[in-house]
């Protein structure tokens, strides 16, 4: 065992040679006070810690979101050492930035700078420093660094830059330099993945309509990139367009085309008009609405018509509004005629809410919006304009193996890349940070169907999709599909309605109503069992 | 007419039970496996085990509160679903000169979907059609007392074996659709059915088209005879007058599978 006292008599013997020894001949350090190092990320001048997403969406990296909120990344950093010498940050995508070429001395630049540094550093003893390194300056020049070589302040347009759906690995170098610029020392490096493109929407979206449900597929990505996919909605659930009720009409059971068409937005003098037509040869019956709005009061009348020749009657009615002052109300009303062609209307005002659907006083009715045309409701502003940036040209990286051997060659896509820019408010279980906090609607990128509940029956909606990859950018959202939930009748429906009364859940004991309980009796006959086998048991 | 099919079943078992002799396994030990007499080197048989596939459709229409309705027709249409479901019997008593008798118990499961119908055309197309489907799973179970009349295969070598089942029949089943359990005025698509089981059926036993598989399959497992079977089962879960209005998801139906004893 060898005694403590030589190696403290050299650690201090060292110590005291490299501080008075030549500024030249000492070690200059930067180092991370601790491993892994993660530099703090800023936001208006808020620091936000080392990350800012789920730990499955590339935390530690940067995506698109970080980008164009102009995010900062700081490095506190320990320099040791230094008696003059300078400190600059370059970044790059490849190799390394030791030597001058790299830095475009001599040579084409393969790094770029993004910190001017310090310069005339003095710290003997280690000292921590801080270095901040903006997103923008980090990912602007990874494809053209600057010759001859500047610190470019960057602008929102960096965030475009990137060629590929897959992350963009670049390595920042924290180097000590003299007065040539020539490295001495230790240099600090440390790689980050950046993704400033999501990756491209799903194809062949599809969508089918429930009972307050559209459910929407899919053809599921295959890219390298796709982690999941977001569902974006307009109007969002629990919302109504503002003019629902304007253009509602109302269908029925064994009707292909409305029974009642309501009238349009009401004049300002508050009279609302609508005509209702019959489909059957027999009686025609409906309910005719329309909106008024303007006034407190006013009158509605509409033309009612069966399908056989001879029914054809006026509806009439008087619409009131239910306060003055209210900006909007709307009139409802049966209407109903017969082959002898009577037909009669009345109708009230009721100052309804502006913006919802009617309710249909007619069981198994619906109200649809359809609006001027059948597709006159499809088309959402918002949805079809949320994209960034269209990366027609964007490719897929090469597949590769653990020697860099091409597996499977990249290609170029024309199906777009970018990144959405779709209100998070839109969105199906996102939240208010779809972009920045990682939210998914539905993770794997081999799902393939959706379903959104909850909306209301006989309101357009109009949903597009959009693929998330793994570092939390958005793509652009598919093509938009449109379409209005409607009431089902499924068996369970069908048979209630048929006057079956089975049901009630498993626990139930009996049927509702039912004076005793199968299960009971079931029960007592089964203990009866076993007691006359215990009694034989007994005899025996 | 509910209550007497039950009474049936008890007075079967009760007269198998006084004809039967009191061990079931009184086997022959001196013939050649696979022939009329091969219980050679057999080993001792007391069980039974069934896996069974059968095209179904339940009776939910036949109920009468349903006054000529055809509620399940309507959503399911009139095709068959495949019913999965298999039996465990014990052969608990042997009947000389006839076959086995004991109780037995099945569980299977079926489903049913489509998609459901709006109740208005949609627009635009005006189709029926939805994009949310309508199912209804049913869970059998049932308890039976099963004869199996084997003294034909085992004494005159003809290898056949009728059979007849009869007992208890009980369901769990849940109706849905794409958000769930369904509910329809307050009331929820789930519950259960009772009523009673009765089947008839044959099996045609494999042993003779391979007797070295046969008693490789005995010596190696245990298992006595395997059986290629066909059967007509009727499952009646109309309450049995114990349950009213329930759903009627029993059902005739032909059942076929394997069975093996052992």
């Amino acid at each position: 065992m060898q005694h403590p006292a030589p190696r403290a008599l050299f650690g201090w013997t060292a110590l005291a040679l490299a501080i008075l020894a030549p500024g030249s001949a000492r070690a200059q350090t930067i180092a991370a006070a601790f491993q892994p190092y993660y530099p703090d990320r800023l936001l208006g001048g808020q620091n936000f810690g080392p990350s800012t997403r789920l730990v499955n969406l590339n935390p530690y990296g940067v995506n698109h979101d970080d980008c164009i909120r102009d995010m900062t990344l700081q490095y506190n950093l320990l320099l040791t050492g230094f008696s003059g010498q300078s400190v600059q940050v370059w970044a790059t995508r490849s190799g390394d930035c030791t030597s001058l070429a790299a830095r475009g001395s001599g040579g084409v630049p393969t790094c770029w700078l993004v910190n001017q540094g310090l310069t005339s550093v003095s710290s003997v003893m280690s000292t921590s420093s801080s270095f901040n390194v903006r997103v923008q300056d980090l990912v602007g020049p990874q494809n053209a660094p600057p010759n001859p070589v500047a610190l470019v302040a960057e602008g929102p347009s960096a965030c475009s830059t990137q060629s590929t759906f897959a992350a963009v690995p670049i390595t920042l170098w924290f180097l000590p330099l003299d007065a040539g610029l020539n490295v001495v020392g230790t240099p600090y490096s440390q790689q980050i993945n950046t993704d400033m493109v999501g990756p491209p929407s799903p194809t062949g979206v599809t969508k089918t309509a429930g009972d307050t449900l559209i459910k929407v597929t899919w053809i599921p990505n295959s890219d390298l990139d796709t982690v999941g996919y977001d569902v974006f909605i307009d109007p969002p659930p629990g919302l109504q367009p503002t003019d629902a009720a304007a253009d509602a009409q109302l269908y029925c059971p064994d009707s292909a085309t409305p029974v009642t068409a309501s009238g349009s937005s009401g004049s300002t003098s508050g009279t609302a008009a609508g005509a209702a037509s019959g489909v059957s040869t027999g009686s025609a019956s409906g309910s005719m609405a329309g909106a008024a709005s303007g006034s407190a009061s006013g009158s509605a009348s509409g033309a009612a018509s069966g399908a056989s020749g001879s029914a054809s009657g006026t509806a009439s009615g008087a619409a009131s509004g239910s306060a003055s002052g209210a900006p909007s109300g709307s009139a409802s009303g049966a209407a109903s005629g017969s082959t002898s062609g009577a037909a009669s209307a009345s109708a009230s005002g009721s100052g309804a809410t502006s913006g919802s659907v009617p309710t249909p006083t007619e069981a198994g009715c619906i109200y649809v919006n359809f609006g001027p045309g059948i597709t006159g409701k499809c088309g959402s502003a918002v949805l079809t304009g949320g994209t960034a940036l269209d990366a027609s040209t964007a490719t897929t990286p090469p597949v590769l193996d653990q020697d860099g051997n091409t597996i499977e060659g990249g290609s170029t896509t024309t199906t777009g890349g970018g990144v959405s820019t779709i209100p998070c408010a839109y969105g199906i279980g996102l939240g208010g940070n779809c972009y920045s906090g990682g939210d998914v609607t539905i993770t794997g990128e081999s799902s393939s169907s959706y379903t959104i509940p909850g909306l209301v029956n006989g309101v357009w909606y109009n949903v597009v999709l959009a693929s998330v990859d793994g570092s939390g950018n958005v793509g652009p959202p598919s093509p938009e599909v449109c379409d209005y939930p409607a009431p089902v009748s499924d068996f369970w429906k069908t048979y209630r309605t048929a006057g079956g009364q089975a049901g009630g859940g498993f626990c139930a004991l009996e049927t509702l109503g039912a004076p005793a309980g199968a299960s009971f009796a079931l029960g007592v006959a089964g203990a009866g069992l076993l007691a006359a086998v215990r009694r034989r048991r007994r005899g025996k | 007419m509910n209550a007497y099919r039950p009474a049936v079943a008890a007075a079967t078992f009760a007269l198998a039970l006084a004809l039967t002799a009191p061990v079931a396994t009184a086997q022959r030990r001196d013939a050649p496996f696979g022939s009329a007499s091969h219980m050679g080197r057999e080993s001792q048989q007391n069980f039974a085990a069934e896996i069974r596939f059968a095209p179904f459709s339940p009776d939910v229409d036949s109920d009468p509160a349903l006054h000529g309705q055809t509620p399940y027709q309507d959503a399911f249409g009139s095709a068959p679903r495949l019913m999965l479901s298999a039996e465990f019997d014990w052969q608990a008593l042997r009947i000389p000169h006839l076959g086995t008798i004991g109780p037995g118990a099945g569980a299977g499961y079926t489903s049913i979907s489509r998609p459901a119908l709006f109740e208005t055309p949609h627009q635009p197309g005006g189709t029926l059609v939805s994009g949310e489907d309508t199912t209804l799973e049913i869970f059998p179970f049932y308890g039976v007392a099963v004869l199996r009349a084997d003294a034909l295969w085992r004494e005159l070598g003809v290898p056949l074996v009728p059979y007849a089942k009869v007992g208890l029949g009980y369901a769990l089943w849940r109706a849905s659709n794409t958000l769930g359990t369904s509910n329809t005025g307050g009331v929820s698509g789930e519950g259960h059915s009772i009523g009673s089981h009765l089947a008839i059926g044959i099996g045609l036993n494999l042993n003779p088209f391979d007797e070295y598989a046969a008693k490789t399959f005995d010596d190696s497992l245990g298992v006595n005879n395997s059986y290629l079977f066909g059967e007509w089962t009727r499952e009646d879960l109309s309450g049995l007058g114990l349950q009213r209005n329930p759903l009627r998801v029993g059902g005739t139906s032909w059942t076929f599978g394997l069975a093996f004893e052992f």
